[in-house]
């Protein structure tokens, strides 16, 4: 028998502690009963929960966080699974060229997206609001859905659409009853991860928000006051949704798919 | 709402440049009505991001070409913008802090992203799916967070410097933890580790076991094996790891401003500056431009020296 690998496991536990520190730190002082979001822990205390849910600054954020995320995945998700069924059947020089064309806004820094948006935006005259966060938001999320959906797509047989063709349905019907059960599990996981990553959107969203703030955008402007526990509790919620997702959208597709 | 309106409407743009009308559609062979139909489905994609983010991108580098009078940007073209920040003693200073920073941050997570994937795929086989699993959450959990939540860590009243305080190890504050441009490196790396780990893994998976058997048959060592069979082989991962870290850090806002202190301060913090209580969107616009040409120029050698080295 080989030794377990110990220092394989140090290693793998110490960047795995550097990662989820600030994580477990931000969670951990969102129910402290203190002033101070720090040490000491005085006591556990829902109360900063009960602050954001029912002050209204928070409660507007919350509520346009959500429908950002839900109408801009929604978008990304339709748009990006049609796009991807084309990919995979276009001819390889087109999908060569379409492909490097999705990828440019994972590339492209996200700072310079908001503010290339907010240039283009004030120039056109489209007024700075929750819709322009949107349209911000489906541009980092499209490249998302395209690459899941597609991962799943080329581990597919595509000839069963044609067998079942062949065997009579029509192309509505070979579409529903066998082509989407089988991408519905990766489409399912690409909506999740698309609403996780909107959540979290932080650059674009200051840029175009035009004083619709969302969660990210309320937290960073109560930095400048200091960290305090409702920041905390709201960044927690905003977590808990955003690992739930991730972890029911891991569920459903492999991650070796994805990663390769 | 625009953005549902702008759809259907390029969709059918798109359709049209084909040639074919509502009553051509009949006409078409098999062959057409399959072009269409798969033009149909690519083309909101392709016609969305073309429309709200190449054409946003094109405006943008305009305005670094032009000029601000009484606060209104007009057409006037000129190089000045560039010319400031190219010669400026000031943005010059900005840009090489940029691009120190953001060769530290994405060669430190590159450097553990490598060094966590290789751990993964050679030595941790069985626990390769939970462990990478872990790191996607990471991924998903909180940009903001993971940066401002470093003060509570690192900071005067904040965890460490509160443990070592109550074990006696230090009466004052350490306030060397934050602030600073080793902070701002470290906790750029936290958020860009797990970017990094993705390309890196996928392109392990691409080393057979053969592969490595093969060269130690052939009597490579351990670091002969690492350096002529894995290392060439994981290039491609390996860089596109560290040039997206390079690229995310040289344009992060959020890290400069929340953790960087005097010494580190980014391109990204003055940008915004220009943007949001300057208004002087071609200087923005020409700092940004600048930036992205410089990090692109450094990711193009690194790529050329990298493939020549490790063939």
């Amino acid at each position: 028998m080989r030794r377990p690998p110990i220092l394989a496991w140090l290693f793998v536990g110490a960047l795995l502690t550097f990662l989820f520190a600030p994580v477990v730190c931000v969670v951990l002082f969102s129910f402290n009963d203190s002033a101070a979001a720090g040490p000491p822990i005085k006591g556990l205390t829902l109360s900063w929960y009960r602050e954001i849910f029912t002050n209204v600054e928070y409660t507007d954020a919350l509520r346009n966080s959500l429908q950002v995320a839900l109408i801009s995945a929604s978008c990304s998700v339709v748009a990006g699974t049609a796009a991807a069924l084309a990919l995979v059947r276009l001819p390889r020089r087109i999908t060569a060229v379409l492909a490097g064309f999705f990828v440019v806004p994972m590339v492209v820094p996200a700072l310079f997206i908001g503010v290339a948006l907010l240039s283009f935006f004030t120039r056109i005259g489209f007024e700075l609001s929750l819709q322009a966060v949107i349209v911000g938001h489906i541009i980092v999320t499209l490249p998302l859905v395209i690459a899941l959906i597609g991962a799943r797509l080329q581990n597919l047989d595509l000839s069963m659409l044609e067998a079942a063709r062949d065997l009579g349905a029509s192309g509505p019907q070979a579409f529903a009853r066998v082509l989407l059960p089988l991408i519905a599990p990766a489409i399912v996981s690409a909506a999740l991860l698309s609403i996780a990553t909107s959540a979290d959107e932080f650059i674009i969203s200051l840029f175009v928000n035009g004083g619709d703030q969302t969660v990210p955008v309320v937290i960073f402007g109560g930095l400048r006051t200091g960290v305090t526990p409702a920041i905390n509790a709201l960044a927690s919620t905003i977590l808990a949704a955003t690992v739930l997702a991730t972890l029911i959208a891991g569920r459903l597709v492999s991650l070796r798919d994805v990663a390769r | 709402m625009s953005v549902t309106e702008a759809r259907p409407g390029a969709t059918a743009a798109r359709g049209g440049r084909r040639g074919q009308g509502p009553g051509g559609r009949r006409r078409l062979g098999a062959g057409g009505r399959r072009a269409l139909a798969l033009g149909l489905q690519v083309g909101p994609a392709t016609a969305f991001v073309a429309f709200f983010l190449l054409a946003p991108l094109v405006v943008f580098f305009l305005y670094s070409l032009w000029r601000v009078r009484d606060y209104e940007i007009v057409a006037e073209w000129n190089l000045d913008a560039y010319k400031q920040a190219l010669t400026d003693d000031s943005y010059r200073r900005l840009l090489w802090n940029t691009i120190k920073i953001a060769g530290g941050a994405s060669l430190l997570s590159a450097g553990l992203a490598f060094a966590f994937a290789h751990t993964l795929r050679f030595k941790l086989r069985r626990w390769q799916e939970p462990l990478l699993f872990a790191v996607v959450i990471a991924m998903f959990s909180g940009y903001l967070v993971r940066v401002y939540a470093w003060r509570t860590l690192l900071g005067d009243s904040g965890i460490v410097n509160s443990a070592l305080r109550g074990l006696g190890i230090t009466s004052e504050p350490l306030s060397f933890l934050l602030f600073n441009r080793g902070a701002a490196i470290v906790v750029l790396a936290n958020f860009l580790i797990p970017l990094a780990v993705l390309p890196v893994y996928a392109a392990l998976q691409n080393v057979r076991d053969a592969e490595i058997e093969a060269a130690r048959d052939l009597g490579c060592g351990s670091w002969g094996t690492f350096w002529r069979v894995t290392a060439p082989l994981a290039w491609p991962g390996i860089f596109f790891s560290w040039a997206l870290a390079f690229l995310a850090a040289a344009g992060d806002y959020v890290v400069p401003q929340l953790v960087g202190g005097a010494n580190g301060t980014m391109v990204g913090v003055v940008i915004t500056d220009t943007f949001q209580t300057d208004y002087n969107f071609p200087r923005g616009a020409a700092l940004a431009f600048t930036t992205l040409l410089v990090s692109l120029t450094i990711i193009g050698i690194v790529r050329f020296v990298g493939g020549k080295v490790l063939r």
